[in-house]
């Protein structure tokens, strides 16, 4: 079926694409939070330091796009490891309808976890 | 003869073999390895560091009290791991894109090596700072 393999190979190849163009941005978006938040600041920051800290715009935002890049990457290369195990079609797709999931769920609460953290600031 | 990286054969056991006991074999395929290493130990991180951020947002307290284990020496030498891990994944990352892009894969045994130095220069050098702040 040269058809499904084409369109199996355009898959395999817009992932490839995904995680590449994801991990260029989490490299930038990593570098700057390791920055801002461990090593301008000199140390670990104590919680009241962290809810000041998040009170920024950008850093918020920069902390939302974090988590947000951060999840579909991880969930992505978590995704190709699993598929280098030899599965069938059928447990592959569940895999990624799971996988999506997942991602969703985790990129949701940590977006909730970042908003409630800078409620905190502007309360 | 070794097999290109990325082909899937031998089934299971190979692919067990070969991401547990990558002895003996060229540096595309250490690469390979530690970059899935790397990948999974940092996406288990991810989830560990979510739940230690919960803390800030519902418990401020148990947060300042793991602080306490957060710097000590041994919390410290995991955040150094972590940019360990962290520098080599993404170093290895944009070195695989750069090879893919530009052609360069037959050059991956260099790329490979400069890799493995910049992070262990630039962790030291995180190590050195990390210490010191603490």
């Amino acid at each position: 079926m040269p058809q499904l393999e084409t369109k199996k190979q355009a898959r395999q190849s817009l992932a490839w694409i995904g995680q590449a163009v994801s991990g260029v941005l989490l490299f930038v978006i990593v570098l700057l939070h390791l920055y801002f938040q461990h090593f301008a600041a000199q140390g670990l920051l104590d919680a009241g330091e962290v809810v000041a800290h998040v009170s920024s715009p950008i850093i918020f935002a920069l902390e939302v796009l974090f988590v947000i890049v951060v999840t579909y990457h991880a969930l992505l290369g978590i995704r190709a490891v699993l598929f280098d195990l030899s599965l069938s079609e059928a447990t592959r797709r569940n895999l990624s309808v799971g996988l999506t999931i997942l991602g969703v769920a985790t990129a949701g609460y940590g977006v909730i976890l970042a908003i409630l953290i800078r409620l905190q600031a502007l309360a | 003869m070794e097999k290109p990286i990325g082909v899937r054969t031998g089934g299971f056991n190979f692919l067990v073999r070969r991401w547990v006991f990558p002895f003996k074999r060229t540096s595309g395929t250490w690469a390979f390895v530690l970059n899935r290493w790397s990948g999974v130990l940092l996406a288990i991180y991810l989830y560990v560091h979510l739940g230690i951020l919960t803390s800030v947002a519902f418990n401020p307290d148990a947060y300042n009290q793991f602080l306490g284990i957060a710097r000590s020496p041994l919390g410290l030498a995991f955040d150094v791991g972590l940019i360990l891990l962290l520098l080599y994944h993404g170093l290895n990352g944009l070195r695989i894109i750069y090879a893919t892009l530009a052609g360069k894969i037959e050059q991956h045994r260099v790329q490979f090596w400069l890799v493995v130095a910049i992070t262990l220069l630039v962790t030291l050098y995180s190590a050195v700072l990390i210490f010191s702040y603490e």
